[in-house]
């Protein structure tokens, strides 16, 4: 009788577990030397649209404490908002033109790519993408995909609840990443998250020269970690 | 015989006092009140790592009036956390200075400005048109590389010309030619009398001739820059700024920064420097880093 409900219970306990079970997060990957070479193929360059410069407000929770943060910082928002992205739409044209430098065949895709909108990948085997890019192998006649994935650009300042955590900073988060379009596997896989400080004191409204110094120095370094490992 | 004396003994004073002297056509160099006494030194700081992560916060506190007040005493905390950090995080980066404690030591004030004046001669200093007793007053700031392959200057200053009431104020901030990394027990910034002062030196003579030229009435403005992020080397790391390039000569480039101050730097790129400046003319240091 006291065992009856065991099994019950040791599945139970395995459903709870198995729903805590996390896919471990994806290792950056280094670049083979002969992964852009000539013999690699077409080589598609994609990237996600370029996101609005804005600034966010992490850890501000509540409503009434993300209303707080907004009018706290709106000044620096407003101004935050004015700042191109410079350069960072033509990011995939110099990967281009970098992989062509390196003898590889690169081929720009016209559209920006929702990695979203794939269908996920079947499979939990290391240094293979979560997503199924396969299907681009036909749609755009390529062999591999260079993806340039952006998370956000712009000004990030941590809260706890109606309180900030210290200064902004300037921000460009994103990842880099080839995919082999015959197995999905990963051949390079770089996670980059710049982050700048201002130098002196930051809150100088309304022009906020030196974030926006911080800012563009966290556009270039961005684009550095991008196109670098491709030179 | 012993009049004779006097009157060489009487020669040899004016001859030693004569490089400090200032002449009536020349502008007043002053140290101001603020700097202190000796010169101040500090180690590069980089506060892109400071700050505390995102995180929430539970408020148990009965009623609005509790709020607040729990709300006020956690913005009192947490200001008083970051401000203890801010200054760890410069203990830290100081700690760049302790070999160098016996060479900064030995710099003194009057000496400085003493040889300040000296490296701008012939003309640094000269009164320009437009100039009734003009003075310059500096509140710099030096601070060393954590690589220890560079100092760099931040000096604020006082411009008064003579002529109108209020004193203009001034920023700059001088980044020195970067030199190779020093080998284990052969920095010569620390155990040659005078090295590291020559660096300071050359970096407040600089900044004097910029800030200087830069309220010149006679020079001409100069010609409209775009804005663009320049990349120069801060000891052996690529920094950047986002200015607009007024000069650019030698490997170096002064700078207009956003914040209107002017940036004299050591460029990043071996091709910025101009084929008039033949190889003799650029400085060691900088031709490795530029390799």
């Amino acid at each position: 009788m006291r065992f009856r409900f065991m099994p019950v219970a040791v599945m139970g306990l395995a459903f709870v577990l198995a729903g805590c079970a996390v896919t471990p997060p994806q290792q950056p990957l280094a670049m083979q030397p002969t992964s852009l070479k000539a013999d690699a193929g077409r080589i598609g360059v994609a990237m996600s649209t370029v996101p609005k410069v804005d600034t966010q407000f992490p850890g501000a929770g509540c409503l009434l404490c993300l209303a707080a943060a907004s009018a706290m910082n709106s000044s620096l928002t407003d101004h935050v908002r004015t700042l191109p992205p410079e350069e960072v739409p033509a990011l995939k044209d110099r990967a281009a033109a970098l992989i062509k430098a390196k003898g590889g065949t690169p081929v720009a895709l016209a559209n920006a790519l929702d990695v979203n909108a794939l269908p996920n990948f079947s499979g939990d085997a290391p240094n293979v993408a979560r997503k199924d890019f396969r299907g681009l192998k036909d749609k755009h006649q390529v062999d591999k995909l260079l993806m340039i994935q952006l998370d956000t650009i712009g000004v990030v300042r941590n809260y706890s609840a109606y309180i900030p955590n210290g200064e902004p900073k300037a921000v460009f988060s994103g990842t880099a990443y080839l995919v082999d379009l015959k197995t999905n596997a990963l051949e390079w896989y770089h996670p980059f998250n710049v982050t700048k400080a201002a130098d002196g004191n930051w809150d100088e409204s309304p022009k906020f020269p030196r974030m926006t110094n911080a800012f563009f120095q966290a556009l270039e370094q961005g684009k550095d970690e991008i196109l670098r490992p491709l030179q | 015989m012993k009049r004779a004396g006097l009157l060489a003994a009487g020669l040899l004073m004016v001859g030693v006092l004569l490089p400090s002297a200032r002449a009536d056509d020349e502008l007043a160099l002053r140290w101001s009140a603020q700097a202190g006494a000796k010169p101040t030194f500090r180690g590069v700081l980089n506060k892109d790592g400071a700050g505390m992560g995102a995180g929430g916060m539970l408020y148990p506190a009965p009623g609005l009036v509790g709020l607040f007040a729990a709300v006020l005493a956690h913005a009192a905390v947490n200001s008083s956390v970051q401000s203890a950090e801010m200054r760890k995080l410069q203990e830290k980066a100081d700690e760049v200075l302790k070999p160098y404690s016996g060479a900064l030591d030995a710099i003194a004030v009057d000496d400085l400005l003493t040889q300040t004046r000296v490296a701008l001669a012939p003309q640094g200093l000269a009164v320009r048109p437009g100039w009734v007793n003009a003075n310059l007053e500096l509140t710099p700031v030096f601070l060393m590389t954590q690589d220890r392959r560079a100092v760099l200057l931040d000096v604020a200053a006082q411009f008064h010309d003579g002529t109108s009431g209020r004193p203009r104020q001034l920023g700059m901030r001088v980044v020195s030619d970067p030199r190779a990394h020093p080998a284990e027990g052969q920095d010569d910034w620390a155990s040659h009398e005078g090295a590291l002062k020559k660096v300071c030196i050359e970096l407040l003579a600089r900044a004097v001739r910029h800030m200087l030229d830069s309220v010149d009435p006679a020079r001409p403005a100069p010609a409209p820059a775009a804005e663009r992020t320049v990349r120069f080397t801060e000891g052996g790391a690529l920094r950047m700024e986002r200015s607009k390039v007024l000069e650019q000569r030698c490997g170096r480039a002064l700078l207009l920064t956003l914040s209107d101050t002017l940036m004299s730097v050591p460029l990043s790129n071996v091709a910025a420097l101009d084929a008039e400046c033949n190889a003799a003319a650029v400085p060691a240091p900088l031709a490795v880093a530029a390799e």
